[in-house]
């Protein structure tokens, strides 16, 4: 369940993640970056102030983003712990210890100590489980991306925190140049309209990370005047506003489904077959993967040019 | 006269909440545009020209079913309310208090898992939503019975805790079941959203089976409401009758929370509100609360679609907000009196 | 004389009833004909709320048979029982808020269909029970604002709404003022008698059973232990059987009901060589005296008495030396010789302001010749001679004979004050 627990708590999320912003984000960006020196210290996305004492050894990922991140910056050997079955890729992941507690939404305790772990990177809001465990002893780190440059920023602060900013470095200019690739070619093909509903009209607007991949791969959502990153949003106006291209999160339901509900069925994206599942791990999690979901969002809008 | 005057008065504001929320959206449509349209779709005149074919789809498919099945809902919920808060002799019964809701949403989940649908058209979801119900009141029933006779004390009791139980189950099942019942979660919140002609169809045959079966255990829930021993001194075969009544009330919250998810604060307010103003006879109550529940959903429905549109409001924290001050001004005023008489 | 048969409309035969931990009642029998009052009493735990219920169909008896007009309630749906048999229970407290009228009109629920909403019929027998509970005027007023007294009425006019041949009464007037006790008790009593219905009620209250009831029927450990005329059943040996409480029971005044009278024990007074006193009562009016001149130190003498007047009785509690007569008889020439006697010892004479008939007016005669002989008398004159006087005449030229002699008080005190003994 990667992110529909965030809606729950969307303005939690948005003005913690605003706050956390102005302050931690000022990093130069995507400079080469010098190799670190332990300690390092650095603010997470919620304010908090979080020192590294050596280069972790033994880090716990609770969210499937982070799981990705080291293992993209070669550390998947350093994972001892996940959050659950949701930490699937790479698939070596899918053996490494789980340590979520009962309901899912935060770790075990007892089972994070028991893991001996030197950092704990995660992407879930608040929580007093964090204060534990930093009164225990194990560093928490919080990222949360709003933004495809936000989880190009979250990934590099990732590699300064694990001693691997060099090759955080290499990954994310890759990234980079894909997707301006990608946004280039998706541009010169002209203005797409689409919704993307992640379930039962829960859709994205402006904040959310998944309305900046849309915008990216070359499409105006017709979300855009939406008040809040995960809004549900009204039929009617789907409705009248017709857009090009309907996509729908895989975590939904089948595309026969989606596509036979009322008002729905009678969309011109629906009935003249533009209605498209996409991967929801791939452009909800802020992690390397970022890049194929963009791909795939772009050759859903713009079936001719990818 | 009052009381009569109070059903006139519920009348009239139904049928003006339905015309307001079909004259009013997330899009505008022109009340001359809807009324042609209207007209033309009951073959009273020729289909207007220039009308975009998206306003005839957002009229006819979105807003007016929507409409309806928020008073089919708001009807079955406070009819349901209506009757458990008399069953049980307790003002603060509720369909969602005695675990009857929750045993509804586990049978609606179960239904949509073994479908593999999450939507709640057809009919199987709001059956198998009744039975869920109907086995929860059954349960709570079986448990609260000690001896001969149950006990209002032990069948809340014994209702709160079926209703944890279920609510532990369902936990269970969405933080087990993966990714593909995120739909159900949501649909648990409550809402009427993108419900069509088939929830409507899928609900109305139920809830008007239930709110006729309700209408006819008004007079006993009179007698029940005076205790249980003099209600059988006037007559009423009690236990019979308690199975009755609760097949009723879980024949109704099944019928709305199959479509509509768990929606609170209908089924334990409007019943309560109409007491004050018509007094406790149910054979007022029960009518009264069939189409207060009706205009209390529309105008909440209302409210979620419009005020924030074009995004929605969750219909649940809609009916708590609409509902919870002017209860808490109601009964205040009451005690108010109550104090001055005294 | 020709015998009317009475049906009998409530008839319990050889019942045994109980609840899960046993019998609470064994093989009652017992009956209420048409236009019968009767009443239940014992202490608590004997069964009588037992017995109702059995009656009201809400408790099966294990063994025996009941019949409610004919037909054994159990035997029929409970919507036909209870157009047979009404219950009044000791009071109503319903979850909501209903007004008088909509309580009264539940008990036409036995004739409505579910879905009907009561005929202009079942309204006019509503508004005629509630006539006949004398509570008509409360009709649109909710029943928790009512007083208990109003309240209970607005249940009496339930029960009397299902229009059933049977009553059944569970302690009706328990939390009542007396105005109320008498009201309900009257309206019961009236529809006994002029709509011949059958009544059978429970009452903690002696009094009240034994001043309304055509007959009682006396319950202990779930037994009948005494049936018939409430003469006959409620007695001193009743009272300390049953309750074992020893208390005064003596015949109303007006009615002959027997009734019981509590208050601390009467101690005897004492005898010897005391100043003598003589009190001349009846009806009450000489026990005030006789027990304040004890007080006094007299030793105190009374007559002539009628036996089972309240003033006997408390002589012979007191141990008085007292001359008695049999009841409604004339003072005859040998209790006159005695009185006689009596006064002419006693250092006072004590004349109370008594009713005087001719059954005792014979007292003013040896008062007359006692006072003339130049005894010392006092008079108690509270009420005028004149309104007491049930012999046309004689009474009050003899109590003015006797005033002239005598000295006079108004009130038990100055009475006490006057009859002092020389000190």
């Amino acid at each position: 369940m990667p992110r529909w627990w965030r809606t729950a708590a969307v303005a939690l999320a948005l003005m913690l993640a605003a706050t956390a912003c102005g302050e931690a984000r000022e990093q130069p960006l995507r400079s080469p970056p010098a190799e670190t020196a332990f300690p390092v210290t650095l603010t997470d996305d919620e304010g908090v102030e979080v020192t590294v004492e050596a280069q972790p050894q033994r880090i716990v990922t609770f969210a499937p983003s982070h799981t990705e991140i080291l293992f993209a910056l070669g550390l998947g050997e350093r994972v001892v712990g996940v959050s659950g079955p949701f930490d699937d890729f790479p698939p070596q992941a899918s053996r490494i210890e789980p340590v979520a507690g009962a309901g899912g939404t935060e770790p075990n305790i007892e089972k994070v100590v028991a893991l001996e772990p030197d950092l704990l990177l995660t992407a879930f809001i608040g929580g007093e489980w964090k204060d534990r465990l930093r009164e225990l002893g194990v560093p928490v780190f919080t990222t949360l991306a709003s933004s495809f440059e936000d989880a190009l920023e979250d990934i590099e602060t990732v590699g300064r925190l694990t001693g691997a900013a060099e090759e955080a470095g290499t990954v994310t200019r890759r990234m980079q140049a894909k997707v301006e690739t990608i946004t280039a070619q998706a541009q010169s093909a002209g203005s797409v309209t689409c919704f993307l509903e992640l379930s039962d009209l829960f859709t994205v607007g402006p904040g959310a990370l998944e309305f900046d991949l849309l915008q990216r791969a070359g499409c105006e959502p017709i979300t855009a005047d939406a008040g809040q990153p995960y809004p549900q949003w009204s039929p009617e106006r789907l409705v009248r506003d017709d857009p090009d291209v309907f996509l729908a999160s895989e975590y939904g339901q089948p595309v026969a489904q989606v596509a036979d509900r009322p008002g729905i069925r009678d969309l011109r994206a629906v009935r003249e077959g533009r209605l498209f599942l996409v991967d929801g791990d791939l452009i909800s999690r802020p992690g390397p993967r970022l890049v194929d979901g963009i791909a795939e969002l772009a050759e859903a809008l713009h079936p001719d040019l990818f | 006269m009052r009381r009569q005057g109070t059903m006139i008065i519920l009348v009239v504001l139904l049928v003006a909440a339905v015309l307001v929320a079909v004259g009013v959206g997330a899009v505008w449509i022109p009340p001359a545009t809807t009324i042609r349209l209207v007209a033309w779709k009951l073959g009273m005149a020729e289909r207007p020209h220039g009308v975009a074919p998206s306003v005839e789809i957002i009229l006819f498919q979105l807003r007016i079913p929507r409409v309806l099945l928020a008073t089919v809902v708001g009807s079955a919920l406070a009819a349901s309310g209506a009757v458990f808060q008399a069953l049980f002799r307790n003002p603060l019964a509720d369909p969602a208090i005695i675990g009857v809701s929750s045993g509804a949403a586990l049978g609606a989940i179960a239904a949509m898992l073994v479908t593999g649908g999450a939507f709640a058209g057809g009919l199987v979801v709001p059956a198998v939503a009744f039975l869920g119900a109907l086995a929860a009141g059954l349960l709570v029933y079986r448990l609260a019975r000690v001896g001969p006779a149950v006990q209002v004390a032990t069948l809340l009791l014994a209702g709160v805790a079926v209703a944890a139980l279920i609510s532990a189950v369902m936990a269970l099942v969405l933080t087990y079941s993966g990714e593909r019942i995120r739909s159900i979660y949501f649909w648990l919140l409550g809402g009427l959203s993108a419900r069509g002609w088939e929830s409507l169809a899928a609900a109305a045959p139920l809830a008007a089976v239930g709110v006729v079966a309700a209408l006819g255990t008004a007079g006993n829930l009179n007698l029940v409401a005076l205790g249980e021993e003099r209600a059988a001194q006037l007559g009423l075969e009690v236990e019979r009758f308690k199975r009755v009544a609760l097949a009723t009330g879980a024949l109704l919250a099944g019928a709305a929370v199959a479509v509509a998810g768990v929606i609170g604060f209908v089924g334990l307010m409007t019943p309560h509100l109409l007491r004050l103003v018509l007094g406790a006879d149910h054979r007022r109550l029960l009518p009264a609360s069939v189409l207060g529940g009706a205009l209390f959903m529309v105008l909440a429905d209302l409210a979620a679609r419009t005020l924030r549109a074009p995004e929605e409001i969750p219909v649940g924290a809609v009916t708590a907000l609409l509902g919870a001050p002017f209860f808490l001004y109601l009964l205040r005023r009451q005690r108010r009196e109550a104090g001055a008489r005294a | 004389m020709r015998r009317v048969l009475v049906p009998e409309l409530l008839s319990m035969e050889a019942v045994t009833a109980g609840y899960d931990g046993g019998a609470v009642v064994r093989e009652v029998t017992l009956s209420v004909r048409a236009g019968e009052v009767v009443g239940l009493i014992g202490p608590n735990g004997s069964g009588k709320t037992t017995l109702v219920r059995v009656a009201s169909r809400a408790l099966r008896p294990m063994a025996g048979s009941v019949r409610v007009a004919g037909t054994d309630p159990y035997a029929i749906p409970g919507r036909k029982a209870a157009r047979l048999v009404a219950v009044v229970p000791q009071e109503l407290a319903p979850t909501f808020s209903f007004t008088a009228l909509e309580v009264v009109l539940m008990g036409r629920s036995p004739y409505l269909s579910p879905w009907g909403g009561g005929e202009p019929h079942d309204y006019r027998k509503a508004r005629e029970a509630m006539e006949a509970a004398a509570v008509h005027h409360l009709a649109d007023r909710p029943l928790e604002e009512l007083s208990g007294g109003e309240k209970q009425g607005v249940v009496l006019a339930q029960a009397l709404a299902q229009d059933a041949p049977v009553l059944l009464l569970d302690e009706p007037t328990t939390h009542l003022d007396l105005r109320h006790v008498v009201g309900i008790m009257e309206t019961v009593m009236g529809l006994a008698r002029d709509e011949g219905k059958a009544v059978l009620a429970v009452f903690h209250d002696l009094n009240l059973a034994s001043g309304f009831c055509h007959r009682l029927v006396a319950l202990d450990r779930g037994r009948v232990v005494a049936e018939g005329a409430p003469e006959e059943v409620v007695t001193r040996e009743l009272l300390r059987d049953l309750y074992a409480v020893d208390a005064e029971v003596t015949p109303h005044f007006a009615t002959g009901r027997p009734t019981v009278l509590l208050g601390p024990p009467l101690s005897p007074a004492p005898r010897g060589t005391f100043p003598l006193a003589h009190v001349v009562g009846g009806a009450g009016r000489g026990a005030p005296a006789m027990r304040g001149l004890a007080a006094l130190g007299y030793a105190v003498t009374a007559g002539v008495l009628h036996a089972q007047d309240t003033d006997a009785v408390v002589a012979e509690r007191l141990n008085l030396k007292a001359v008695v007569v049999p009841p409604f008889s004339e003072v005859d020439e040998e209790a006159r010789r005695e009185v006689i006697a009596l006064m002419r010892r006693a250092e006072v004479v004590v004349v109370c302001d008594a009713p005087y008939g001719p059954a005792n007016v014979g007292n003013l005669v040896a008062a007359t010749l006692v006072a003339e002989e130049g005894g010392r008398v006092c008079l108690l004159e509270q009420v005028p001679v004149e309104e007491r006087d049930f012999t046309g005449g004689e009474a009050t030229g003899l109590w003015r004979a006797l005033r002239e002699r005598a000295a006079v008080a108004r009130s038990y005190e100055e009475l006490l004050a006057v009859a002092a003994p020389p000190s």
